[in-house]
């Protein structure tokens, strides 16, 4: 029993991992209906430059946090300026291939610095373990799901009660009538890459200080599972990408729980997903939107 | 304002469609004799060793992975250009055909270079691509847009997953293949799938598809069973994707799940994306170029990749609709410019010095323009780019 409560809480700080990047897919979808695939990796971006700020340069911790951030915004901005912007009114299946394309530029850069081996990462704070009962936790758990959920809240108020928050849902519901409206549709387009790719950064604190190594590719398999979790809770559904995160973190460690081979758990998951789409095409949030003529 | 005169050539003229066949049937058999000569003959392998300095082997592998990638890209193309529906799993109905074929190779102890096993496993590679492909199109095919395209992604992990839990020879390894590698014969099989499905997207059924891409609610109205169409196109591109998988494991000889996740799904998409959705002369003429712009690019070493992807990101971003657009090779219009070409080839000589002269003028035109405006020029470029980076591209709005 206390082991299927220890890996829930486990798979919970994963899970709010995922529901952060996923909550970036979301928004990127939501607006501009394109599935950002270098999403994933503007995360292993970030965490590189955390890497290189604390063990290269020897920068204290808060400032290479708070450069990791600053460059994963700017990143965020210049890619979709530069690659996606000028797509925006072609086949939505070129600005995939430009994503694809963005990823694999970002993984080939830094594999050609930082080269393939694994980097280790230092720990940001002391790790600090509680025991209640046979229930373990640890201080890093906890700081990360509820820096997670913090930063959802802080999201849903925002989109919720801001002008521009009022300004981005607008430009995703109908872009020409929020243009007629008086809405700067690139310069909100701009800010939700920017609030995305914010998102993103802190993951990538987050994901530094709970994988305990790094690698170029390891955006591929977190974007992966993230974009998963926004699609299960409805894409484009701020809430949806959170309950879907956590919902994906517990599914991963489930077959620790039950005790079968970690292998079970793509199946399990990709089978969650397959019967939820097929039950549900919009995902558990979204709402059926009625075939139009 | 004089009308332009429109002349309806009837498809039917038999005399036509008789010389269409003739001029086809001769390219082929032109293009099986290349083949043959490059790679085929005994003293091609001389050529490679002694003249080219190069390692035959090795040219013999690129040369089957270009052709099973072809057929990938093709039949990719047919469900993704053609219908119309992103798929992302292609690598798990290849993965499928891969195995079944070779687990009949292995266990019916078929030699090395054994034609006939061959074909057979690629009947059996067929087959079960195809049924598994139905088994996932039946249910999958209702959703639409990017929502097909992940449900398609996660059957494609899913079958790649299966396999590693099903534990051949270790974690979903399968070594021991009987190797294969008759160019003449893949050669052969490609051209025969590149032939059926040219045919059938001109039959038809092709326009019927083709009709469910633009419109699909159009298209049900107009009486055509779109459901019906949408598995079958899906099954038959699934089914294809399993004889590409057979090849693979006769060129290879192992196989390991990992090279069938959605990695080499979105790799085989990129190649079809990049020749034009539609076009299958641009999916073939893709699969050539990105297959050999890696070996072509050794020489910058570490940074191949690194270019490789901007050279991937700028075509995306200058070609939106793929190199080729829907653009398809047709051997008799060639047949016909070049006949006009030689017919042409007297009076264009006796014309020569008269067009060199025109040229020359334009020449001196264009120099007695640019001179005095170079500076005007030059800054209406400078104006030109400076807009482009602050709008972040010339087809905004």
């Amino acid at each position: 029993m206390s082991n299927i409560i220890n890996q829930l809480i486990n798979g919970i700080q994963k899970g709010s991992i995922y529901a952060l990047v996923a909550l970036g897919y979301t928004m990127v979808y939501g607006i501009i209906k394109l599935i950002n695939f270098a999403h994933g990796d503007f995360i292993m971006v970030a965490c590189f430059i955390i890497y290189s700020g604390i063990i290269l340069f020897g920068l204290p911790i808060w400032l290479s946090l708070i450069l990791s951030l600053i460059f994963a915004v700017l990143l965020g901005v210049v890619t979709e300026k530069i690659a996606y912007k000028p797509l925006r009114n072609s086949p939505r299946i070129t600005a995939l291939i430009t994503a694809i394309a963005v990823s694999l530029l970002l993984q080939n850069i830094s594999q050609k610095i930082f080269t393939s081996n694994p980097k280790i990462a230092r720990e940001l704070i002391e790790l600090q373990v509680y025991h209640i009962g046979d229930i373990v936790i640890n201080n890093i758990a906890i700081i990360t799901i509820s820096v997670s959920i913090i930063s959802m809240i802080l999201l849903a108020i925002f989109v919720n009660k801001t002008r521009t928050g009022k300004a981005m849902r607008a430009v995703s519901e109908n872009p020409d009538a929020a243009r007629l409206m008086g809405i700067n549709n690139n310069k909100t387009i701009t800010i939700t890459f920017a609030i995305g790719t914010l998102l993103a950064g802190i993951a990538a604190i987050m994901y530094y200080s709970y994988s305990g190594y790094l690698t170029p590719t390891l955006g591929g398999k977190l974007g992966l599972y993230a974009f998963v979790a926004a699609v299960v809770g409805g894409i484009g559904i701020i809430p949806g990408a959170m309950l879907g995160g956590f919902l994906i973190g517990i599914i991963e460690v489930l077959p620790y729980m039950v005790g079968i081979a970690p292998e079970y758990s793509d199946i399990i998951l990709f089978g969650t997903l397959i019967l939820i789409l097929l039950f549900k095409p919009t995902g558990i949030l979204g709402k059926n939107v009625g075939e139009k003529v | 304002m004089m009308e332009k005169k429109v002349i309806y050539r009837s498809t039917v003229n038999p005399n036509l469609n008789k010389k269409r066949w003739l001029v086809n049937l001769i390219s082929l058999i032109l293009l099986l004799a290349l083949i043959y000569v490059v790679f085929g003959a005994s003293f091609s392998k001389d050529i490679f060793k002694t003249i080219l300095g190069m390692n035959y082997r090795q040219f013999v592998s690129i040369f089957i992975s270009i052709l099973y990638t072809i057929i990938l890209a093709v039949s990719l193309n047919l469900s993704t250009g053609c219908l119309g529906e992103m798929v992302l799993g292609h690598a798990g109905f290849m993965a499928v055909g891969a195995y079944a074929g070779s687990l009949f190779l292995k266990y019916s102890g078929a030699a090395a270079d054994d034609n006939m096993a061959t074909i057979i496993a690629i009947l059996i590679g067929f087959v079960s691509a195809g049924i598994i492909g139905f088994l996932v199109g039946m249910p999958v095919l209702r959703l639409r847009g990017d929502y097909l395209a992940i449900i398609t992604l996660s059957f494609g992990q899913i079958i790649s997953t299966v396999i590693k839990l099903l534990n051949f020879d270790g974690s979903g390894k399968l070594t021991g293949i009987p190797l294969n590698r008759n160019i003449m014969l893949y050669a052969v099989i490609v051209i025969i799938i590149v032939l059926v499905i040219f045919t059938f997207m001109k039959s038809r059924h092709g326009r019927a598809i083709l009709s469910i891409r633009e419109d699909a609610i159009a298209a049900e109205a107009s009486g055509i069973p779109v459901t019906k169409y949408k598995v079958g196109t899906f099954t038959f591109s699934a089914a294809l994707a399993g004889i590409a998988g057979v090849l693979f494991a006769q060129n290879i000889g192992v196989l390991q799940p990992v090279k069938f996740e959605f990695n080499y799904s979105i790799e085989i998409l990129v190649i079809v994306v990049l020749g034009g959705l539609g076009s299958f002369t641009g999916s073939i003429v893709a699969t050539i170029v990105l297959l050999l712009l890696p070996e072509v690019l050794r020489f910058l070493q570490d940074y191949r990749l690194i270019i490789y992807s901007t050279l991937l990101i700028i075509i995306m971003l200058t070609k939106p609709n793929g190199l080729l657009g829907r653009y398809e090779f047709s051997a008799y219009a060639t047949y016909k410019k070049m006949v006009r070409f030689f017919k042409m080839f007297p009076q264009n000589i006796k014309n020569l010095p008269q067009n060199i002269k025109k040229l020359l003028l334009k020449i001196k035109d264009f120099f007695k323009y640019f001179g005095p405006n170079m500076k005007k020029i030059f800054k209406k470029m400078g104006n030109n780019i400076k807009t482009f980076l602050k709008r972040g591209g010339a087809s905004d709005e």
